[in-house]
């Protein structure tokens, strides 16, 4: 593309930055923007800081809040005996929605793995520690880990269950569903078996 | 499984062509270097989704031009028509894969292991001559089209090796970790490395002895005297495993190796790589002269290494029949024929063998056969009709009359 405005040009390199935003993609975004009215696109740009200016990690469960402490820490109705134990804050959401789970959270906010650099110290295990020792409040029982079923995600639990063990918590972790690696194209054969399995005539 | 048709554009040195095959022989000849097997080469990127020479896709973009395509019809038993698009583009570096105009990857249950092939070339005689890689890139591949379980647990292995020697280098190169911090991170990775590793040797060594069969039928068909091939796995751990003895369970092999990996950790860490597991594993190849042996188990003294005391001639008869075995196998699995692509073998085989493969050629199922002479299309006709044959001379990437 000839490039016709600088400004246009950084905000299609800003948005490229995005996860999973092509080049062709951080094109028509930037282009949607040029074509919003001003106080839309004001309103955008706030939206960015503000979330940068107030986020930040609650002091119990590092997951991102506005407050020192969460809602679902500083919650009276969730039992502080249990721990849930997840990768990402979006992960949080996805536990939430099952409206299944009443206990707390801890956010990670990454995983180990060693081909990128990342080990204990770089994600929020210290913090976990720290919290499972505090004598304060309601004893924790029991920490589901609740880690992503990928080879980081079950070696990162191996490591965690031999970290916490001298801590006589009870550990447990989530159902495997799908096999590692093979994501949903393997099920979808055997759903079709079955279908087949079960065929009635008609 | 047919392949009825292909058309090659801008892939290695064809412009634009397009081949319709005969559903039984088809015959492929031509000078050296004119493109024959190119066209082999395009039919296995149709079934596997990459080249069985393991060439780069980069390497197959005509010159001068920016992207490949393939596409291919294959027919199944019940006469179904699949429609495979294979693109690959230099820029952007973009590789596409279509089935059926769905789009797919190239390792996704769509394509692998749905339309068996078998690839015989003077190549794969590095499956003897080769390095343990060799052998077991073969045997990986092989059984892989049967098990998508052994597939799957090749992939996460991969990985988890992948990640345990980035471990090791984090601590020995960065100095990422105290020691502690290194062993409780490379116990973890151990355990679930010794998992999946009994996983991958239980289904080599259950895969051998369920092959065993299809290789001794082939190789004495192959063979005029009363001598005995034999398929071994052996590795660091656990020595040189007899096929066809009891096999251990995956739990003895985890165990096994978990505590060999532990006794070595020091080692690992000194070096900073890993050093036993299935990635270093071998397949032995055994040939026993002795006419006496043959209903007697395996005497590892009477039988002799392939790989370092075999003739070249022994050597060939151990991958033809590897090679046909491989058909076998994967016809029973797939429960169809697979294409079997023949690429200039007849010039390295003698006479005798020539002639006994050719003399059973009718019981395979579709063949593609590439040689630069035309006179074995004479010898052919004893065995198909003139319609079951089709001739393709190639000349600088085209067909010609
Ligand atoms: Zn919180």
């Amino acid at each position: 593309m000839v490039s016709t405005s600088d400004a246009l040009d950084s905000l299609i390199e800003e948005f490229s930055k995005l996860p999973q935003i092509g080049r062709k993609t951080a094109q028509r975004l930037a282009m949607y923007i040029t074509r919003q009215p001003r106080e839309e696109v004001e309103k955008f740009s706030r939206a960015l800081l503000e979330t940068k200016d107030k986020l930040k990690f609650c002091s119990v469960c590092c997951n991102i809040t506005e407050d020192e402490v969460c809602r679902i820490c500083s919650s009276s109705k969730r039992s502080s005996n249990v721990i849930c134990v997840v990768e990402e804050p979006q992960d949080v959401f996805a536990v939430e929605k099952t409206n299944e789970f009443k206990g707390l959270y801890h956010v990670l906010h990454g995983i180990i793995s060693p081909l990128d650099g990342i080990g204990p110290n770089d994600i929020k295990i210290s913090e976990l520690l720290i919290r499972l020792g505090k004598e304060n409040g309601q004893r924790v029982e029991e920490l589901i880990l609740a880690l992503n079923p990928t080879v980081e995600g079950e070696t990162t639990i191996l490591y965690l269950s031999k970290l916490l063990r001298p801590l006589d918590i009870k550990i447990t972790r989530i159902a495997r569903g799908i096999p590692i690696g093979s994501d949903l194209e393997f099920a979808d054969e055997v759903t079709l078996a079955k279908a087949l399995e079960g065929r009635v005539t008609v | 499984m047919i392949l009825k048709k292909i058309v090659l554009k801008n892939f290695r040195n064809y412009d634009k062509q397009e081949l319709i095959f005969n559903d039984k022989f088809n015959f492929i000849y031509g000078n050296n270097g004119q493109g024959k097997t190119n066209i082999l080469e395009g039919i296995s990127y149709s079934a596997f989704g990459k080249s069985f020479l393991g060439s780069a896709e980069a390497d197959c973009v005509r010159f001068g031009e920016n992207e490949f395509h393939i596409e291919s019809e294959f027919e199944n038993d019940l006469e179904n028509i699949d429609h495979i698009v294979i693109s690959y583009s230099l820029n952007p570096r973009l590789k596409s894969i279509h089935r059926n105009k769905e789009k797919v990857t190239a390792l996704s249950s769509e394509i692998f292991g749905r339309y068996p092939m078998v690839y015989l070339s003077p190549k794969s005689l590095s499956i003897t001559y080769g390095n343990p890689s060799d052998r077991r890139k073969f045997f990986d591949i092989l059984i892989s089209q049967a098990s998508r379980l052994y597939l799957d647990h090749l992939r996460e292995f991969a990985k988890i090796l992948k990640q345990k020697n980035a471990l090791l280098k984090n601590y020995s190169v960065y100095k990422k970790y105290t020691y502690k911090e290194l062993r409780d991170l490379l116990s973890s990775y151990n355990e679930k490395f010794s998992e999946v590793s009994a996983q991958i040797i239980f289904r080599r060594l259950n895969f051998l002895k369920e092959f065993k069969s299809y290789f001794e039928k082939n190789f004495s068909f192959l063979l005029l005297q009363n001598h005995k091939g034999y398929i071994n796995y052996n590795s660091d751990v656990f020595g040189e495993i007899t096929t066809g003895s009891d096999t251990a369970d995956t739990d003895f092999i985890r165990n096994k190796l978990g505590k060999h990996i532990e006794e070595t950790a020091d080692e690992e860490i000194a070096r900073a790589i890993t050093l036993s597991g299935p990635q270093r594993d071998d397949y032995v190849f055994r040939l026993n002269k002795t006419e006496s042996g043959s209903s007697r188990e395996i005497n590892l003294k009477e039988a002799f290494e392939i790989k370092y005391f075999a003739s070249q001639g022994e050597h060939k008869t151990f991958v033809v029949a590897l090679k046909l075995a491989e058909y076998d196998y994967l016809k029973d699995k797939k429960s169809t024929s697979p294409v079997l692509l023949l690429d200039d073998v007849l010039s390295e085989l003698d006479e005798n063998r020539v002639s006994k493969i050719i003399s059973h050629l009718k019981d395979y199922g579709q063949i593609f056969l590439t040689t630069t002479g035309k006179n074995y299309n004479d010898n052919l006709k004893q065995f198909y009709s003139e319609e079951e044959i089709s001739v393709f001379k190639i000349d600088n990437g085209k067909t010609v009359e």
